[in-house]
């Protein structure tokens, strides 16, 4: 063997090497167990309870310093007013539009927040709006204002397949959730479950349209994902779920997060969404305490 | 500023140097006007609705003597649409510079290096200035000519983002030898290693997305990425070889809408086999999750430092044009041409092409495709020929819908002829037709153009809408196109008034969506 087929030979070894030793650290902040603490029940039943009213749940993006954001927020409550008991919402402070400076009393930022708009396609111009998740394009889920209105219209005729009730106990503000889905209709893809905790009644600084706004009440504040924020997923090795089949879910141990200024003002929302466009196809909502 | 006055000493030291070695250079430049029109969707964006004008320049200088090469390049974008054809760029200062050295057997290059391993499928920097793509790679480069038969390199750097850089570090490595087999054989067997290491940013990005997977989509991401390539070329009297096979590590991936660990591979071989009146070709690919980025973070055609040679070949008929297949993520494909050439005045191709998903089998692109010139008629030149598509353009043009897009199905026969008058004369003319149900529905294209060589032409076209899909066209348009051409030695003006149907734009492989356009092309190139 000449000295050319050896350099080659030994590149190619040195390739292979190169290939085999590596070994990293798995990279901090990465998270691959499921972030809270539950268990499982199921069984099926044979008489259906009367399916509940499909209730829309709109995620909105919104922000201390953005000037059209209360013109957002009371269209949305316009929206609620309209459609009694069948839109929930959820106020997200990303980072856009939400830096902390006085003479803001709170900071309503969180990362909690601030990954699930990036899980939503990423944090969009403001006021914006996720409608029970519905794509709007490729991986974006934010609607603006002018497009929220007939968004919702397509989802207020439509039916859900599961009913969901829970409760929710608290002690030393460490809290347990009580989930039970039943399913009225067969189900042929795989869902997830979700926890959001929310608090209303917040009086603080807002920026508007010409001035700013010193007393606003700041409501459905986003202050904890209790489940990851893709959600829980159940039965994933299951292609079909019966109608009749129930799940409950009892999630335990949940540390009521810091930022809380009064628990009594706090809800706690709970929705059904798939695992594979992220839709939700329902949501109910209840006080904490 | 420092970007400038760098420019500067370059340029004065060029001058000085210029009188021991050789100056060349090379300028490129292009000017837009943007006539807004509703018709054709060539509207709504700040080109069309504000702006109204725009342009991008390319500049470069070469000096080289005493085995020193510097170069330099200029770039600058006015409100330019070539970036992003729905919105202004707008940016100036040295696109690239180089220093190279040759000194013994050894290349030593700092700076921006364009380069590639093998076809370049686990690394390839370049520059396609009609997509705005130009992932150079700014660092250093070696290159050692062990003997007569044996070249080694070395290279590190992070990939050119326009002005910037993607934070992600590259590396690589690479053999090639070059031995003959007896006397007719002859090999060129190369092998080449690449290795990524990503950024912190990058890093933290991916884990915030993974973190959002359900449970079980969850996995643990590396910093680093390798790809290693095995290739040869072997002639062989009348035959023609090439193979290669790449592979890479597990990593990050764009799948769909999530994040996937996966690891991929590559085997791609090209075979010809050429007598005198005929020739066969035949090449195959199959790709499994094949993309090297910088971090996908990046999207479209940033942060892409590979490229993948395609199966189809690219036509350069208007209408057929429209319906070029880029490279996939994993797919498995063929083609097979033959090329007959009974005397000088005639020549007969024909090819067949098959492409399909690897991940699903569903069919992306097939084509039946046969052309012939003659020449023997004096002062005329005959090229007609026809073309046969499947086209999947759910998958190609990443559309919502599949009910909506399904296949297009095409048929188009087409015809060129060209007429000498005299020695400098001549006129071209070109007939296409495509007829299909699909996409826009069927087009008819008609081209005459006037030359005078070598300074003058003139062509008047029209891109006619025949037959509409009203799926998605209301009405018939035309796209017309007048063009006008001056030479004066070594500079090329160019003036066109355009209306260009929106579609996808494809460059050696690589393709992007870009939306309709209208208004007036300005352009000049020059060397000197």
């Amino acid at each position: 063997m000449n000295i050319k087929h050896r350099i080659f030979i030994g590149f190619g070894i040195l390739t292979v090497f190169a290939f085999a030793c590596v070994k990293e650290q798995t990279p901090a902040g990465l998270i691959l167990t499921e972030s809270v603490l539950f268990n499982d029940s199921t069984y099926s039943i044979g008489t259906i309870p009367t399916p509940q009213t499909k209730t829309i749940l709109i995620e909105e993006a919104t922000g201390v310093h953005c000037v059209n954001c209360p013109a957002g927020a009371a269209e949305i409550q316009q929206f609620k007013n309209q459609n009694p008991n069948r839109i929930l919402s959820v106020a997200v402070y990303s980072d856009g539009f939400n830096d902390f400076q006085a003479p803001s009393k709170y900071n309503f930022k969180s990362q909690d927040a601030n990954d699930l708009v990036k899980y939503l396609g990423g944090d969009p111009p403001k006021p914006s709006a996720a409608i029970n998740r519905s794509l709007k394009g490729a991986n974006d889920y934010f609607y603006y204002r002018s497009e929220w209105s007939s968004v919702i219209n397509n989802f207020i005729s439509q039916t859900t397949p599961v009913n969901i009730d829970f409760s929710t106990s608290e002690a030393n503000n460490l809290l347990s959730v009580k989930t039970k889905i039943t399913f009225t209709e067969s189900v042929n893809t795989p869902l997830s479950i979700s926890l959001f905790l929310i608090e209303d009644g917040v009086i603080d600084l807002q920026d508007s349209s010409g001035k700013v706004i010193e007393d606003y009440e700041h409501n459905h504040i986003l202050r904890k994902i209790i489940t990851p924020v893709s959600g829980s997923t159940f039965f994933e090795n299951n292609v079909t779920i019966s109608k009749g089949t129930v799940l409950e879910r009892k999630f335990y141990n949940i540390k009521l997060p810091i930022n809380i200024l009064n628990k009594v003002n706090c809800k706690l929302v709970c929705f059904i969404s798939k695992v594979g466009n992220k839709e939700i196809i329902h949501a109910k909502e209840i006080d904490l305490l | 500023m420092k970007k400038l006055l760098f420019l500067c000493v370059i340029l004065s030291s060029l001058k000085i140097f210029a009188q021991q070695g050789n100056l060349s250079g090379d300028l490129m430049m292009s000017m837009n006007f943007f006539q807004r029109d509703t018709n054709i969707k060539a509207a709504g964006n700040p080109l069309y609705d504000n702006l109204l004008s725009g342009g991008e320049g390319w500049l470069g200088l070469r000096y080289s003597g005493n085995g020193f090469t510097g170069t330099v390049r200029f770039d600058g974008f006015n409100n330019s649409n070539l970036q992003k054809p729905t919105s202004a760029l707008t940016a100036a200062g040295i696109g690239m510079f180089s220093l190279s050295k040759e000194y013994k057997n050894m290349t030593i290059t700092a700076g921006h290096i364009y380069d590639q391993i093998g076809s370049g499928i686990i690394f390839r920097a370049y520059e396609d200035r009609g997509l705005l793509i130009d992932n150079a790679l700014f660092g250093m480069h070696l290159k050692y000519k062990i003997n007569k038969n044996l070249t080694a390199k070395g290279f590190t750097g992070q990939t050119k983002n326009l002005f910037e850089r993607f934070n992600p570090v590259i590396k690589g490595a690479n053999v090639e030898g070059d031995f003959d087999l007896g006397k007719k054989a002859h090999v060129t067997p190369g092998i080449g290693i690449v290795n990524r290491t990503m950024d912190q940013a990058s890093m933290d990005y991916i884990v915030n997305t993974i973190n959002a997977l359900p449970l079980s989509g969850r996995f643990s991401p590396t910093y680093n990425n390798f790809a290693a390539t095995f290739y040869n070329t072997l002639n062989y009297g009348d035959f023609s070889w090439y193979v290669e096979a790449a592979s890479k590590s597990k990593e990050a991936a764009n799948y769909g809408t999530t994040l996937k660990n996966l690891n991929g591979t590559v085997l791609y071989s090209t075979l010809g086999f050429a007598k005198a009146k005929w020739g066969l070709n035949a090449s195959f690919k199959r790709s499994e999750n094949f993309e090297l980025r910088t971090s996908p973070k990046e999207i479209l055609l940033q942060g892409i430092y590979n490229w993948q040679p395609i199966i189809a070949q690219i036509r350069p008929q208007r209408l057929i044009a429209r319906y070029t297949p880029p490279s996939q993520f994993s797919e498995i494909g063929g083609s097979l041409s033959g090329l007959l050439s009974p005397n000088e005045n005639i020549s007969i191709n024909a090819s067949y092409t098959k492409i399909n998903s690897l991940d699903t089998g569903a069919t992306l692109f097939r084509e039946v495709f046969a052309e012939a010139e003659i020449r023997s008629v004096e002062k005329f030149i005959f090229h007609f020929g026809a073309q046969y598509l499947v086209y999947n353009q759910f998958i190609y043009q990443q559309k919502v819908n599949k009910e909506e897009y399904p296949d297009v199905n095409a048929i188009t026969p087409f015809v060129e002829v060209i007429y000498k008058i005299n020695n400098k004369k001549s006129i071209r003319t070109e007939l296409q037709y495509m007829h299909t149900k699909q996409d826009y529905g069927s087009w008819a294209f008609a081209l005459i153009e006037f030359n005078i060589a070598p300074k003058w032409s003139f062509a008047l076209s029209d891109m006619y809408n025949i037959a509409p899909n009203k799926v998605h066209v209301k009405k018939a348009l035309h796209y017309p196109n007048v063009f006008l051409a001056r030479s004066v030695g070594p500079h090329r003006f160019t003036a066109q008034y355009v209306k260009q149907v929106d579609g996808i734009n494809c460059t050696g492989g690589v393709c992007r969506y870009e939306p309709a356009f209208s208004g007036f092309k300005l352009g000049i190139i020059s060397t000197f």
